[in-house]
């Protein structure tokens, strides 16, 4: 993001003039025109807009690192409640393959009637029903749950941003304060005004010299 | 770089530059008001000292003045009356000027050089060195005035001493036996004007008679 878009971004776009690299086009902003401008310039700190511009970047960087950092937690929890649910559907699957198996043994060996036998077999899938309903309820609770983590911490993270951005609007901020307050003691010393030398080259026996064309009196 | 480091960096040069010239700022503020009460100091005390000169010179003046008109209106006094006052005039204007040679009183200097800052006083220190010297220039205008003034006014003193019965007889000495004799009578009355003749049955201070060999010529006056 460029210095001005920053600016903007604060709500100061209106004072880019203060935040210049050169202190005489600072001194300049607050009507110091010709000389004062450049007697003034001493006075004025220039904004490093390098640095705050640096600044900027880091804190998009860290809104990007701990965005990564969140999305990989929530691919990863989602992996694993994946795993989990096919898991148990595994686990179910295979329980409810052992529980008709287990029951057609029983009935061979002991001559139950077919009734009971369906019966039993019925029982058990509802069981594994149960279960599976269960599983997915749980699943369901699960993406859910991890959801609105998700959301949760993308807010926290655009929240903390904006508080670091909010630290570099006070730094805007304050460089204005203490820009505008010495303008204001500049002023109040009652800058002593100067006139601009102008120059005429002049023709001196076949050498041209640059000589002022008004004297500059400064008393 | 961590975010709150290069924060604080930001913060730090931010403030450590403000201040650095804040100091700058008051520093030159400070040093241009000193210059500026020097300046009005030096030209009080310039202006004092020139209105010391100007009593001297004036003194001097009346000196010149007195001595010059008198010797003026003595060298004149036996060529004639009408010439009195034109030897006073002369030996005025001479002695008043040779009296004040040399004794213009110069203008003043403020000495204050060019600043940022406090625009207002600056142009009252300028317009009182400007007003100072206008004074200066006037009077010096006007002492050249008064010299030829004075030396008029003593042109027609001298005129009307000239007219007095008592100096009219140098005049009229000098016609009939020349410049020497006549001056010769002069002195001898002032002899006899400032001291008491001897062998009257007073004694004079000195025995001017012998000194000079003075006797008194008969002129017929």
């Amino acid at each position: 993001m460029s210095f001005e878009e920053l600016l903007q971004q604060s709500g100061l776009g209106d004072y880019l003039d203060y935040f210049d690299s050169d202190g005489s086009k600072i001194a300049s902003a607050f009507k110091f025109e010709g000389d004062q401008a450049d007697q003034f310039s001493r006075f004025f700190r220039p904004f490093d807009r390098a640095r705050l511009e640096e600044a900027s970047g880091k804190i998009a960087e860290r809104e990007a690192t701990r965005t990564g950092f969140l999305e990989r937690d929530y691919q990863s929890g989602l992996g694993n409640l994946q795993s989990q649910y096919q898991s148990g559907f595994r686990d179910l699957n295979q329980q409810l393959g052992q529980a008709t198996r287990q029951i057609a043994n029983q009935a061979a060996r002991t001559g139950a009637s077919f009734g009971a036998t369906q019966r039993q077999i019925s029982e058990s899938r509802k069981m594994a029903g149960d279960t599976l309903s269960d599983l997915m309820g749980r699943r369901q609770r699960g993406l859910e749950s991890m959801g609105l983590g998700r959301e949760r911490s993308l807010y926290q993270i655009e929240q903390q941003a904006g508080q670091e951005r909010a630290g570099l609007t006070r730094l805007l901020q304050d460089y204005l304060n203490r820009t505008f307050s010495r303008a204001e003691q500049i002023s109040g010393l009652d800058p002593n005004e100067t006139e601009e030398i102008s120059y005429d080259n002049v023709n001196v026996r076949g050498r041209n010299l640059r000589l002022p064309t008004t004297r500059t009196f400064t008393r | 770089m961590t975010l709150a480091e290069l924060l604080a960096g930001i913060q730090a040069s931010q403030s450590a530059g403000f201040g650095a010239t804040g100091t700058d700022l008051s520093m030159t503020a400070d040093s241009e008001r000193r210059a500026l009460q020097d300046a009005q100091r030096q030209l009080q005390e310039q202006e004092k000292t020139r209105a010391r000169d100007a009593k001297k010179r004036e003194q001097n003046r009346g000196f010149g003045r007195i001595l010059g008109a008198g010797l003026g209106a003595l060298l004149a006094l036996p060529t004639g009356g009408l010439s009195l006052g034109a030897g006073a005039a002369l030996g005025s204007a001479l002695g008043q000027t040779a009296a004040t040679r040399g004794q213009r009183v110069r203008g003043v200097e403020s000495g204050l050089g060019s600043g940022m800052f406090f625009k207002g006083a600056r142009e009252d220190v300028s317009s009182a060195e400007k007003d100072i010297n206008r004074y200066i220039g006037d009077a010096n205008k006007g002492f050249a005035n008064q010299i030829i003034a004075s030396s008029i006014g003593d042109y027609f003193l001298g005129q009307q001493l000239g007219q007095l019965a008592g100096a009219a007889k140098y005049a009229t000495a000098a016609d009939g036996f020349g410049r020497s004799r006549a001056a010769k009578d002069m002195l001898i009355d002032f002899r006899d004007l400032l001291y008491k003749r001897p062998g009257t049955g007073g004694q004079g201070l000195m025995d001017l008679d012998n000194m000079f060999n003075l006797t008194r010529p008969v002129t017929g006056v």
